[in-house]
């Protein structure tokens, strides 16, 4: 079962991360970065991390990549790239996705390169929510505020880059 | 345009704390809608739409429906075509032809009378304006209804027939 | 495992029974309840040899239509995203039910049943996640349309989307706080607790303000009035699925209606106790089912008996009405309830009042399913009447109130309840 969703989700992510590379709208490049999170989430779910590959979902697919689509569809509007022609990458795209899965799954039996091992015994509440919370509000707490700090600055160097003097909401 | 008495400004009356909350407010409305909705499911039978095919409104006597023409006792038409229901009729939807009656008493008699359906508004000046009342809209028919636009005129025949439903 | 496969495949295929099902019944209510709102009959005109069932062949009717009519599609359309939108919003509404538990565990022949179709411990999260996806379906048709109004209506839904999930994950982290897990079954298990011995523990008790902003949200992703911004036809026609016709619209329309099903279940399963029945555990109901099942098919006699004479009152009056097929209908009803009337009344003879252990377990699940499922019809009802009711906001006022009242709301909320917990459970 953690095989079949280690090749399906890598293939996911592979085949989305390429085409997204290839494809010419920005809108079908931000559908193919969604296929890759969610393979990165099947990926995340393989290694007993259900907690993980939600937010993944939720955070990257789920709220991230929408904001994304919104702000490219208002810029490019609901203008079809007629002019891009029929989309050529998938032709790579598709010879890449069976090479890769070939490759990871003869690599079993090339001596001295096995497949990264899937976790056997795991800890008790190994990647659940409440082991991950112990995590970043205990061991990680600094890091972890102090990456909120980073965000936090970042929102705000963003609206005063962003915004003309007048406009500031403390002016 | 400017209107002379009225406020430029529309002062808008403030809202209390339960308006612009909006659930107390949505609550409110939602027991009127509720209120309809049970009297109407407790009494079916009083609602004010009718079930058409099968009943009917009923209308004054005064309804101005389809055309006929009035018949002699003889059977023929009572029309002399004096032309002056065509001439009135604010559609000009009337077309008489004139032809001369065997009888001196009568003078004209019409040799075709066709009304076309589809131009006429109904407006019954056509009845008014009879001197001898050939023409009248007392049937009460108003499902006219026909697959092709040919049939809405109709002829001196259909119009004398008077036992007709709506069909052309 | 094949004993878990079939187990996992028989509940996946009851969940899509009672959606499917739900999705025409709800189609119905709709067109029947706005219709008795404003002092209308409604659709009652389609019948199936003169059974016009209150207009519920209607959806039938409407079902027929669409799958036999012309797919006209934009010739400038981006043709995969066009094709895909549909299937992709179904799915999502589709795939949302997973982690709703309809009943408790159900024991039977030694063996204990879960009755949910995955038990994650990250149902809640799973939940937002998934109902998150939902936007890509409604954005994608629109701009894949290229039509102004379906891409303002994709717009629209992109917008409302991100703005209102953040109110919803705010309420849900309330209700996370208060019970302290992320499972669903664990979630509405200990929703069946009482507090000071009478009062329900229902999401809404514990958290009444993270109710209200988790309302506001569901019906905002549910793009339902007053939150209508992506179909709003006086603005924009029909918004996202102006392009769309037959069985793609069909599936955009009855996807709508799946949604509007998930909301009333995650209102019901997260706020008014799941498949609890409030003063009625299922020990209760175990212990005293031979008894409850007797008043049960009891009552069930008498009430189809009086719609038997309802019905055959209504034959009598409406005798003469239509001189047609449809004339026999309210007989023939009549007869049906007369005849389930009678069935309930003879199955009194087989001593229900001597219910065995596995029978005892499989009523106290009936009983808990059905009341969830009655819980998840009155929401959906909800859901209705307040679209008949309230006129929808508008655009800026929608934005307004997701980023300006709830979400500060929601912040207030979550912070109260954590101190009102620290305090709480002060060692």
């Amino acid at each position: 079962m953690e095989g079949f969703l280690f090749y399906l989700g890598g293939a996911m992510m592979l085949l989305g991360g390429v085409a997204m590379v290839a494809s010419r709208s920005a809108v079908s490049a931000a559908c193919w970065l969604v296929l890759s999170f969610l393979g990165s989430a099947a990926l995340f779910a393989a290694l007993q991390a259900p907690f993980l590959a939600v937010l993944q979902i939720l955070v990257y697919a789920g709220a991230i990549m929408v904001l994304f689509l919104f702000v490219i569809m208002m810029l490019e509007g609901p203008v079809m790239p007629a002019e891009a022609g029929r989309p050529k990458f998938w032709i790579p795209a598709g010879a890449l996705v069976p090479a890769a899965i070939i490759l990871v799954a003869t690599a079993r039996w090339v001596p001295g390169a096995g497949l990264p091992g899937f976790p056997g015994d795991l800890p008790p509440g190994f990647g659940q929510p409440v082991r991950v919370a112990q995590l970043l509000l205990g061991e990680y707490l600094l890091a972890f505020e102090l990456i909120s700090i980073v965000l936090v600055v970042a929102i705000i160097g963003a609206l005063a880059l962003g915004s003309n003097e007048r406009t500031l909401p403390w002016k | 345009m400017s209107y002379k008495g009225l406020p430029e400004v529309v002062t808008r009356r403030r809202r209390s704390f339960w308006e612009s909350a909006y659930f107390v407010e949505i609550c409110k409305g939602l027991f009127v809608t509720g209120r309809h909705l049970v009297r109407n499911l407790l009494h079916t039978g009083e609602m004010p739409t009718v079930q058409y095919p099968e009943k009917r409104r009923e209308y004054g006597p005064r309804f101005r429906g389809r055309h006929r023409l009035m018949k002699r006792a003889d059977g023929s038409p009572r029309c002399v075509a004096c032309m002056m229901c065509s001439t009135v009729c604010p559609a000009d939807c009337i077309t008489i032809v004139a032809g001369e009656h065997p009888d001196p008493a009568i003078e004209k008699f019409p040799k075709t009378f066709t009304i076309d359906l589809l131009r006429c508004v109904y407006c019954g000046l056509c009845e008014e304006a009879c001197p001898c009342d050939a023409i009248r809209m007392d049937t009460g028919i108003y499902e006219i209804a026909a697959d092709n636009r040919e049939s809405f005129v109709v002829d001196k025949e259909f119009l004398l027939d008077n036992d007709k439903d709506g069909t052309l | 495992m094949v004993p878990v496969v079939f187990e996992a495949l028989a509940k996946i295929v009851f969940m899509f029974l009672v959606i499917m099902s739900f999705v025409p019944l709800l189609i119905w209510a709709e067109r029947k309840g706005s219709a008795f709102i404003q002092d209308r009959t409604g659709p009652n005109r389609a019948a199936i040899l003169g059974l016009r069932l209150a207009g519920l062949v209607h959806p039938i009717a409407d079902v027929l239509k669409l799958v036999f009519k012309e797919d006209v599609v934009p010739a400038q359309r981006h043709r995969v995203l066009y094709a895909f939108a549909p299937w992709l919003v179904m799915t999502v509404a589709m795939s949302t039910y997973a982690v709703i538990p309809f009943g408790d565990h159900l024991r039977l022949g030694g063996r204990e049943y879960q009755l949910v179709v995955a038990d994650l411990e990250v149902g809640l999260l799973y939940v937002l996640a998934v109902s998150s996806l939902a936007t890509y379906g409604v954005a994608l048709g629109g701009w894949a349309s290229n039509s102004k109004y379906t891409f303002l209506g994709a717009l629209r839904s992109a917008a409302s989307m991100i703005s209102y999930e953040i109110t919803m994950g705010l309420a849900l982290m309330g209700l996370f706080l208060v019970f302290g897990t992320f499972r669903l079954t664990e979630l509405v298990h200990q929703q069946g607790d009482l507090i000071w011995g009478w009062l329900p523990r229902w999401g809404i008790v514990v958290q009444p303000v993270g109710f209200l902003l988790f309302i506001a949200a569901v019906y905002a992703e549910t793009n339902r009035t007053p939150f209508d911004m992506t179909e709003r036809d006086s603005e924009i026609v029909a918004g996202y699925h102006t392009e769309y016709s037959s069985l793609k619209f069909a599936l955009f329309f009855m996807a709508e209606y799946a949604h509007m099903v998930i909301g009333a279940a995650l209102i019901a399963a997260l706020y008014f106790g799941g498949y609890q029945i409030p003063w009625l555990r299922r020990e209760l109901i175990e212990d005293q089912a031979g008894l409850l099942l007797t008043g049960l098919l009891a009552a069930g006699a008498l009430l189809h008996g009086w719609l038997a004479s309802l019905y055959f009152r209504r034959a009598r009056r409406e005798k003469g009405w239509y001189r047609d097929a449809r004339e026999r209908e309210p007989g023939v009803l009549g007869a049906v309830a007369l005849v389930i009337g009678l069935a309930l009344l003879g199955s009194l003879l087989l001593r229900p009042w001597s219910l065995g252990a596995a029978g005892a377990s499989v009523l106290a699940t009936l009983l808990q399913t059905g009341f969830f499922i009655a819980k998840i019809a009155c929401f959906a009802w909800l859901f209705i009447w307040v679209r008949w009711t309230v006129p929808s906001f508008r655009y800026d006022q929608v934005m307004r109130l997701g980023w300006q009242i709830l979400l500060p709301v929601g912040l207030v909320n979550l912070v109260v309840t954590a101190l009102w917990l620290a305090a709480a459970h002060r060692p």
